[in-house]
């Protein structure tokens, strides 16, 4: 069939989005090889030092506690979104579902700024675990959560319960439940039947859910910005203080195009790993 | 209570919500019996079933399996093997996995698992196929994989929902009289259900007829094919003719009943109605029907409407108006040019083996 003209219309905007994301990324390499002059927003000659100073232990460690903080939070997310999940697919009363849905679900739709704050009045000083904990007397000293790695972590596992919630509950809803029942006809107790029939046929959602958190995850920037308060620094934090503070574009991009490219090897990762599920015959 | 009962339901009620899916139902489960309970989509067999592995439990009336009461047991703690209509082999196993994971649930020792993984693999003519995936079985196989899986843990009783209904029509066939084999040589109890009447009379031993939750009749399948106690049993089982007519006198050991202009004799205990001028359905199977002049006397009239080559017969489809739609089936091809479509036809028959039930006059 000859396609009408204006079907290629419908392809516009994604040509413009294409096009905007290649040139930003042209942007980027482009400067990543340019030299810095400090004290002004021009770049220099073409350069490699940019690369060489990656080297440094600073940046080595910035990228291995993002790599932790971003391990930290899928598997914390994991452990507590799938018993969420399960209990939003398989639970009986519609009341119960609707309200793990809605209190996983809701932290989508408030601003990642106003959520970070809210964290804050939790965890800070005078916040609300602070009060409790000195009001009735369990601690004489307020505990340090704020501008700590725990503290970053337990905002970003707020931050990414509901992505993690809604694909664990596609794929947990994927399952068909004629398998539970004969393996409970087959004399396998509650506790047997998800251990070796539920869990292991939802670990495509498992294994997507654990990958896009943590990819996620990698690229933080309000969350510990606010509540790392440059104690805690992931790569995009870096990369801001780079770019606005010290204008070092060049370097502030060498750093986003090894986050974009770790990004890549994540994606797939997810690829590879999907393909394996399905040749599984897990879904 | 007698220990040849395998499964016993007493006065069994589930509903939902509005709908009364099983209604008072009280059945007996014989030790090694195949059981089957036909009936309509719809008509209460699923939930029935599921009322015996505990998957739903009744709001009246109580469930045994054996000597026990298990109307409050969780399925894992009954003692029952299933086979669902899908299968529902775990897709994470490979077959021997698949069949040994009742064993392991049971605490069967390592040994004797595969033994019996081994001997189950044999039973259902798959021997060797241990290492296989349930993907890369056919249809046919995987049916057998998960009827191994079901009889390896040697439950009291054996539940198959409908197993054949995905399996093409000849493959079907094999597999009923494999199943009713394996069935006959494990001697293992087995409730099986269809909406198949022919495949209820060819494998039970005994058939609950159901309808609308309730058990219309438990019997033998020829006792049900030959004495059907009711008319929807009667319509429900095998081909046959339902016919409007009126009761016109009992005389002796016969009743007269008029169909159309006709008047025809049926024994008395084949009449389930009592009194002279009651409307009836006359049920007749159609090989008993034979066409006849139309001036014969005491036939019924009409007219040759179709022929329906088969093979093995020929079905004749003859209108005869206010009567409705009447089948004949005969293997003389002859009739085909004797009686040609629209020719005019009386129809007679031997009908010592018809049945009479009441009607209600609005029908
Ligand atoms: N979980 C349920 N919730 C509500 N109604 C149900 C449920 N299960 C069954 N029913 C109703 O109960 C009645 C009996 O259903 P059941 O599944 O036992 O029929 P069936 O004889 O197995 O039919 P089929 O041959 O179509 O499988 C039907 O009217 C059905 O709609
Ligand atoms: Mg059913």
């Amino acid at each position: 069939m000859k396609r009408q003209p204006f079907f290629y219309w419908f392809t516009v905007p994604a040509v413009v989005l294409a096009l905007a994301f290649l040139a930003s990324m042209g942007a980027i390499i482009q400067y990543s090889f340019r030299k810095h002059i400090p004290g002004s927003l021009d770049v220099g000659p073409v350069t490699l030092e940019n690369f060489e100073r990656l080297a440094h232990p600073l940046y080595f460690s910035v990228y291995l506690d993002t790599l932790l903080l971003s391990l930290y939070t899928s598997v914390f997310t994991l452990v507590l979104g799938y018993p969420l999940a399960y209990v939003m697919v398989r639970a009986r009363s519609r009341w119960i579902k609707s309200t793990v849905l809605i209190v996983s679900i809701v932290p989508l739709f408030t601003g990642e700024i106003v959520r970070t704050y809210a964290w804050l009045n939790v965890l800070g000083h005078n916040g609300f675990i602070n009060s409790l904990l000195l009001g009735t007397g369990l601690l004489d000293r307020p505990l340090q959560m704020m501008f700590t790695p725990f503290g970053v972590t337990v905002a970003l596992v707020h931050f990414s319960m509901p992505i993690m919630v809604v694909i664990l509950a596609a794929a947990i809803s994927h399952i068909d439940t004629d398998y539970e029942k004969a393996a409970a006809s087959l004399s396998a107790n509650p506790i047997k039947v998800f251990w070796k029939v539920t869990l292991p046929l939802s670990t495509p959602g498992i294994v997507s859910g654990f990958v896009t958190i943590f990819a996620w995850t990698l690229s933080a920037f309000a969350t510990p910005q606010l509540i790392g308060g440059g104690k805690v620094n992931m790569v995009s934090n870096i990369v801001y203080q780079l770019g606005f503070a010290s204008f070092n574009f060049p370097f502030a991009a060498v750093l986003s195009l090894l986050a974009v490219m770790l990004t890549i090897v994540l994606l797939l990762v997810i690829y590879a790993s999907t393909r394996r599920l399905e040749k599984m015959s897990l879904h | 209570m007698a220990d040849d009962i395998a499964v016993r339901l007493d006065r069994v009620t589930k509903r939902f919500g509005s709908v009364t899916a099983v209604s008072e139902v009280s059945l007996q489960v014989r030790r090694g019996e195949f059981l089957t309970l036909l009936g309509p989509s719809g008509c209460g067999k699923t939930t029935l079933l599921n009322l015996v592995a505990g998957f739903l439990e009744p709001d009246q009336g109580e469930v045994y399996i054996g000597e026990t009461r298990v109307t409050q047991v969780p399925p894992f703690q009954r003692d029952f093997g299933m086979v669902f209509q899908n299968y529902a082999l775990f897709p994470h196993m490979d077959v021997f996995e698949n069949i040994a994971f009742g064993l392991r649930m049971r605490k069967v020792p390592k040994g004797e698992i595969q033994s019996r993984v081994e001997e189950a693999l044999d039973i259902v003519r798959l021997g060797g196929y241990g290492a296989r995936h349930a993907r890369e079985l056919s249809g046919g196989q995987q049916q057998r994989v998960a009827l191994a899986r079901a009889i390896v843990i040697r439950p009291q009783v054996l539940l198959l929902d409908e197993p054949l209904s995905a399996l093409d029509k000849n493959l079907r066939a094999r597999m009923q009289v494999e199943l009713k084999e394996i069935q006959r040589r494990v001697g293992i109890t087995t409730i099986f259900v269809t909406h198949d009447q022919g495949e209820a009379l060819s494998l039970s031993d005994r058939i609950a007829v159901i309808s609308e939750g309730k058990i219309q009749q438990l019997s033998s399948p020829d006792e049900a094919y030959r004495n059907p106690e009711n008319s929807f049993v009667a319509s429900f089982i095998g081909d046959i003719n339902r016919i409007p007519a009126r009761l016109v006198e009992v005389s002796g050991d016969e009743v007269a009943i008029a169909v159309g202009e006709a008047r025809i004799r049926v024994p008395k205990a084949r009449c389930h109605a009592s009194r002279a001028g009651d409307p009836v359905w006359l049920f007749v199977r159609p090989e008993v029907l034979e066409p006849v002049p139309e001036d014969t006397e005491n036939a019924i009239l009409g007219t040759i409407y179709a022929h329906v080559y088969q093979g093995a017969h020929i079905e004749i489809h003859v209108e005869a108006g206010a009567l409705g739609t009447i089948h004949l089936r005969t293997r003389d091809d002859g009739v085909m040019a004797r009686w040609p479509v629209g020719a005019r036809v009386g129809l007679v028959g031997d009908l010592g083996g018809a049945m009479v039930f009441p009607r209600d006059s609005r029908d």
